[in-house]
Formats: structure tokens, sequence, C-alpha cells
């Protein structure tokens, strides 16, 4: 009894351990309501246009490389077409 | 010195004079699919095979696998010519991936879009939903 009323009598304030914790506290619910405001939606137009170039210019050069594969099958059939009077 | 000079030259002549492995095997693919091309346009012509959305050919109707047709002087199978020649056009997807920085996938779309345009009027496709369709009727 008579420690208890000597504690609650001696109480000097928060501690600093207190206060480093409110200070923490304080400082990560500011960062959490400011990671809620930053978006990054610019960053997706210079993402999304790049890929699509890219598989355009690979199509072409697979087109012009089956053009040219094919073009020696099919030579001896158009020439035979060409000389039977051109292709229907 | 001048002997391992000579070597050298020898060696780089050869690398440059003689065909690459792709060389070799894409000069024998072309042959084999010169060899098989008349025929597979006669059976598209009589409407018995034709060409995916996925840069392979196939039948148009299942009944028609076992029935004979002569390629290189000897009877085969349609089944037989269009396993062969589905297994020559994957080679050859491999091959342009390899030299074009594309997929095999995506080699074959591409051949897929090449063989709809190359397509006679009454040649069968088969459409993504999965029915064999003439070019005319898909064009109409």
């Amino acid at each position: 009894m008579i420690r208890f009323s000597r504690c609650s009598t001696s109480w000097r304030g928060p501690t600093l351990g207190a206060v480093f914790l409110l200070v923490l506290s304080l400082l990560g619910a500011g960062t959490g309501c400011n990671t809620h405001h930053v978006k990054v939606e610019p960053t997706h137009h210079t993402v999304e246009f790049k890929p699509i170039y890219l598989t355009i210019d690979v199509n072409l050069r697979v087109q012009k490389e089956l053009d040219r594969f094919f073009e020696d099958v099919e030579q001896p059939e158009k020439e035979k077409s060409k000389g039977k009077g051109g292709k229907s | 010195m001048r002997a391992e000079a000579i070597l050298v030259c020898a060696v780089f002549g050869l690398a440059f004079a003689l065909p690459s492995a792709r060389d070799r095997a894409e000069a024998e693919l072309k042959v084999r699919f010169r060899q098989r091309r008349p025929v597979i346009q006669r059976l598209k012509d009589a409407g018995k095979l034709g060409e995916t959305a996925v840069g392979t050919l196939s039948v148009v109707e299942l009944s028609c696998l076992d029935e004979s047709v002569r390629l290189r002087g000897k009877p085969h199978s349609i089944r037989d010519l269009v396993d062969e020649e589905n297994r020559d056009r994957t080679r050859l997807y491999e091959l342009i991936a390899q030299t074009t920085g594309a997929t095999a996938g995506g080699v074959a779309t591409q051949a897929a879009l090449r063989n709809y345009r190359e397509a006679a009027p009454d040649h069968y496709l088969l459409t993504r939903s999965g029915t064999w369709r003439t070019k005319r009727a898909l064009q109409e």
C-alpha cells in the first residue's frame, strides 16, 4: 500500500521511451498517408508503347523471312503459271 | 610463323566458304517443301486439306486421313504427308525464330496469316472458332 501510494505520487510525466514511440507512430502514420497519395500513372505510357513497336518490327522481319523462304519453294510453280498465261 | 598465318587464313576461309548449319538445314527444308507442294496443292484444290490459324496443315475431313497419295514416287497416306509437312514447318518456324528474335509460336502465327493471304478462293481455312470455311466464304 505504501509503495503504491509512493509510485502514484512520484509520476513525472511520460518517459523518454514513450515519447520516442509516439513520435515513431506519428511518423509511420504520416508515411502511410503519403503513400496513398503517390500514384505513378505517367510511367504507364512510356512502358506500354515500346513493346508494340518492337512487336511490329519483329513481325515484319518474320514476314520477310517467310516470304524469302517460300519464294524459292513456290518459284517453279509461279514460273509454270506465268508460262500458261498468268496466275489465276 | 608463316605456317601459322596460312593455317589461320585457311580456317577463316573455310568458315566463310562453307555454308552454316542453319543454311544447310534451310536448304534441306526447301527441297522437302518443294517435293510436297504439288501434292498438297492438289489436295487443297480437292478440299481435303486446309490451313489452320496456328500455321499448320490439317485435313478438312478425318475420313481422308488414310487415303493414299504418291510422294517421291512412293505411296504415302495423307496422314503421313500432313505429319511430315507439319514437322518441317515447326523446324522452319524455329529456324526463323532464331534469326529474327521472335518466338516459334509468333512465327507460326505470322505464317498462318501468310497462308490465309496466299490461299486460293476455294481453299479451306480453319477459323479460330474451329469451323472450316473457304476463303471466299470468309471474305463475303
